[in-house]
């Protein structure tokens, strides 16, 4: 019984801990004024007005959304058929792809910009601060994430014998990918495809170097916001969190209904 | 003529891993042995070496990855435990919540932390009232604070990694402990911590890579001021002084050997525990 | 519905011969089992038959027609895996209509069939559940229709119960047999449970190493192996050298291996001499209760035998160490080398 009081304070504790960052940070988004005085001096909204009437804000939150669905899509497109084709015809294709998600790793973040910056600013390809760039990067960011993703998804399905089923029942490959395959496959891969979203919208190196101000992102926007005010920055951090928390909250829900069914 | 087929429909894949990843690889590389003006030399390792600035980076970097990933290990492991002989209701809430903040990191926990202990910060004043000057114990904006911010990534994604493993412990193997006259703490020397141990030191290497590679929390906090690594590595090649990507180029290539062979590491205990 | 005939079929991976020249006819309408343990080519030899495997050499014919070389697609056959291998995200319906629905065929014999086969595997009320919804033997009968419905030439059954437990699986099996009867139409099992094999087929291919090691009916299999390996498998017969049976008696003389059913001894505790008999004494070492068998094991000059009694009394009328003495028709001898 002791003992589990002892667990109790420290779930309780940990719960506290990792919550009071960010409820401070709401505190502060509807304060009005809160300078050395223990409590806020009145609370307002108007940091949130001020947020959702800044043009530039969902310009950037777009821009953010915009090139992280689609260095997903390019992803999930591209990584499929490596990775089926590896499974039911190339087995030499699957240590391959071992050593290659290995390297995101290494070339995390600035490293990664280093690379990309040297080779992209200048000579025949110059797409150094454009949107492309961006999207190659974030390409590599989220690699290990979606492969690992999608390779679970088509081993879980036993596609080879699936393949050898559909064959003899007639299909051709193509006509079982898009039929039986594809289909399973997009419900396989939600939850690594929402977390390479969460990674993604939370990336802040690689946009703020490879691009900047050129295409401004919501973490580069938020960054320069730090000069205006406390205020309206942490406003910034919340309905940034609140985002996050959404996406996470679906992975969880996904995660538990998912493991209902198994 | 099927094979090609087959060759034809992964080849887009390696296009882009080659634009994007093995060929900046390379380049790193390549550029790292070369100086600004385009020569072959190993004059910017040999730089790094004879540099305290440089060299004072690793040691910062590598000091405050170590600190924080060991109390992010110490904690989760603690935490993980806890969560793991708590009853259904509470455990799934903190866990909930771990997961929840597990991305809160980067440019807005920098902000966070910055209302919390920054020179106006809630604690700060909180603590001033209570007659305590903050600053005098220590500075958000030193190696302590950034240890204190590192740990709270670190924490969330230590629990993520190690409750899991705590599974593999079941009760059952206490009570059959018990049962053959041991203590539980036998248990745990003997058994319980062997058990655990390549989970462990896997989520070690995991927090140390994370912290080594981290750069958004720190440059936001003192906008790029602060002297680890991956901050001088941006400096070096998006900076407003002298860009020198050659020497950034070298700093990574020494970076990414650390990263990478944490990665390894990490693996391994995995590959143990499986 | 076919025959099927292989010539000279053989197989390699690498330097591991799965199948060695492997020659068989199976005639229309028959229900024929590959038996086996696993990695003896049995599975091997079904997917060549089935064309999912390439062969090195020989030939595969389907009522005289060579289909070695055709694509699997094209040999008209029906195939049930050990996976199941449903397509997860299609309903009962829907797996069942798959091969309907690729050769495009009218929407209404398309429900037609589709009302035949689901009440033929007595699925009726099930057509819209998933496959996870399912349990395995109802999952099995989901893949035999989808395989039926197709009115293939042959049907190739791999391991399609081994996935079940016991009850599920005696209940399919008898299932599996009265349709293949209904539907007369030649079937190909393969299995590694000798019980299975002897009570479904018509004819058993017992293979071991790539080849054949024994053919023929339930009976023949059961009662007369050819060899150590099949009396190995088969049942649990005691297989016993010359030297041993010369030793016991002085009247005949034998040669070469013998193997003996435990069930045709007899044990008894006094020395009875019978014509054409012979008898041994031992010590009782061990007593096995097997439901509705009793296993006694002797010892007999450092030889253990097992003899098997029904068990009638719910009591072993022997005890552990006691003399005891076994007897035996010369003619249950059978000679396996």
């Amino acid at each position: 019984m002791q003992k589990n009081k002892t667990n109790k304070a420290i779930a309780m504790g940990l719960m506290i801990y990792l919550v009071i960052p960010i409820f401070f940070t709401l505190i502060y988004s509807f304060a009005a004024k809160w300078q050395n005085t223990l409590l806020p001096e009145g609370f307002t909204l108007k940091h949130y007005i001020q947020l959702f009437t800044t043009a530039r804000y969902f310009l950037a939150l777009g821009r953010t959304m915009f090139s992280a669905a689609i260095s997903i899509i390019i992803s999930f497109i591209l990584l499929v058929p490596v990775i089926y084709v590896g499974k039911l015809h190339f087995q030499w294709l699957d240590k391959i792809m071992g050593k290659i998600i290995l390297l995101p790793f290494a070339l995390q973040g600035v490293i990664l910009a280093v690379g990309l910056i040297k080779i992209y600013s200048g000579g025949p390809i110059a797409i150094s601060g454009t949107v492309f760039i961006l999207i190659g990067a974030y390409f590599v960011v989220i690699l290990p994430y979606m492969y690992q993703g999608i390779k679970n998804s088509i081993d879980s399905l036993d596609v080879k014998t699936i393949a050898e089923a559909a064959s003899l029942l007639g299909a051709s490959e193509f006509f079982t990918f898009f039929k039986v395959v594809l289909p399973n496959l997009l419900k396989g891969v939600t939850v690594s495809t929402l977390l390479s979203f969460a990674i993604l919208i939370g990336e802040f190196v690689l946009s703020n170097i490879l691009v900047g101000g050129n295409y401004e992102t919501v973490q580069v926007y938020m960054y320069g916001t730090r000069g205006v005010s406390g205020h309206y920055t942490s406003a910034i951090v919340i309905s940034y969190f609140l985002f996050v928390l959404i996406i996470s909250g679906t992975v969880l829900a996904i995660n538990k209904l998912e493991a209902r069914k198994g | 003529m099927k094979n090609f087929r087959y060759i034809m429909i992964i080849s887009p894949f390696f296009l882009m891993v080659s634009a994007f990843l093995l060929i900046p690889a390379l380049s790193i590389i390549f550029n790292s042995f070369r100086s600004e003006d385009g020569i072959f030399t190993i004059n910017n390792y040999i730089e790094i070496l004879g540099s305290t600035f440089y060299l004072q980076s690793f040691k910062n970097s590598l000091i405050i990855s170590l600190e924080s990933a060991v109390i992010g290990l110490i904690v989760s492991v603690i935490a993980s435990y806890a969560i793991y002989s708590l009853d259904n209701q509470l455990s799934r809430m903190t866990l909930t919540i771990t997961n929840m903040t597990s991305n809160f990191a980067g440019v807005p926990l920098a902000f966070a932390f910055m209302i919390l202990l920054g020179n106006n910060g809630v604690f700060t004043i909180l603590f001033k009232a209570l007659g305590v000057d903050v600053f005098s114990i220590f500075d958000i904006y030193s190696n302590l604070g950034l240890v204190i911010i590192y740990v709270y990534f670190q924490i969330p994604l230590g629990i993520l990694l190690m409750y899991p493993s705590f599974d593999s412990i079941s009760e059952g193997y206490i009570d059959a402990a018990v049962s053959l006259g041991t203590s539980k703490c036998y248990f745990w020397k003997k058994v319980g911590i062997p058990i655990l141990m390549p989970a462990l030191t896997s989520t070690l290497a995991i927090l140390f890579a994370n912290a080594m590679g981290a750069y958004a929390t720190a440059y936001a906090l003192t906008n790029g001021a602060f002297n680890i690594v991956p901050v001088r590595i941006g400096a070096l090649i998006s900076g407003d002084l002298f860009l020198k990507p050659n020497l950034a180029s070298a700093l990574s290539v020494i970076l990414a050997a650390m990263l990478l062979g944490l990665n390894l590491i990490s693996r391994r205990g995995n590959h143990a525990k499986e | 519905m076919s025959s099927v005939k292989i010539e000279n079929l053989s197989k390699s991976y690498g330097d591991n011969k799965v199948l060695d020249q492997i020659s068989l006819t199976i005639d229309n309408g028959k229900f024929v089992t590959l038996l086996g343990p696993s990695g003896c080519g049995k599975s091997t030899l079904l997917r060549c038959i089935a064309g999912l495997t390439d062969v090195d050499e020989g030939d595969v014919f389907f009522d005289d027609e060579a289909v070695t070389n055709l694509r699997p697609e094209r040999r008209n056959i029906g195939m049930v895996f050990q996976s199941y291998a449903l397509f997860p995200n299609l309903n009962v319906e829907e797996n069942i209509s798959f091969g309907l629905n690729v050769r495009k065929l009218d929407k209404k014999i398309i429900e037609k069939e589709l009302k035949n086969y689901i009440s033929l595997v007595e699925l009726t009320g099930k057509e819209k559940a998933y496959p996870h919804e399912l349990s395995g033997g109802q999952k099995q009968r989901v893949a035999l229709a989808r395989a039926l419905i197709l009115k293939p030439r042959i049907l190739l059954l791999d391991e399609p119960l081994s996935a079940l437990d016991a009850k599920i699986r005696k209940n399919l099996r008898l299932q599996i047999r009265k349709i293949q009867k209904e539907l007369d139409i030649t079937t190909i099992f393969v299995t590694h449970d000798q019980e299975e094999a002897l009570i479904i087929s018509d004819e058993i291919y017992v293979i071991h190493e790539g080849k054949i090691a024994q053919k023929g009916n339930a009976e023949i299999i059961y009662t007369k192996p050819v060899n150590s390996f099949v009396a190995g498998f088969i049942g649990n017969y005691n297989i016993i050298e010359d030297t041993f049976i010369n030793w016991i008696n002085n009247k005949h003389q034998f040669e070469g291996q013998f193997a003996l059913r435990p069930e045709v001894i007899k044990i008894d505790n006094k020395h009875e001499e019978k014509p054409e008999h012979l008898t041994v004494k031992g010590s009782l070492r061990d007593i096995i209760l097997l439901g509705s068998i009793i296993r006694y094991v002797v010892k007999v000059n450092e030889k253990e035998i097992m003899v098997d009694v029904l068990n009638e009394n719910e009591k072993s009328m022997y005890s552990i160490g006691e003399e005891v003495y076994l007897r035996f028709a010369y003619k249950k001898l059978q000679r396996i080398a």
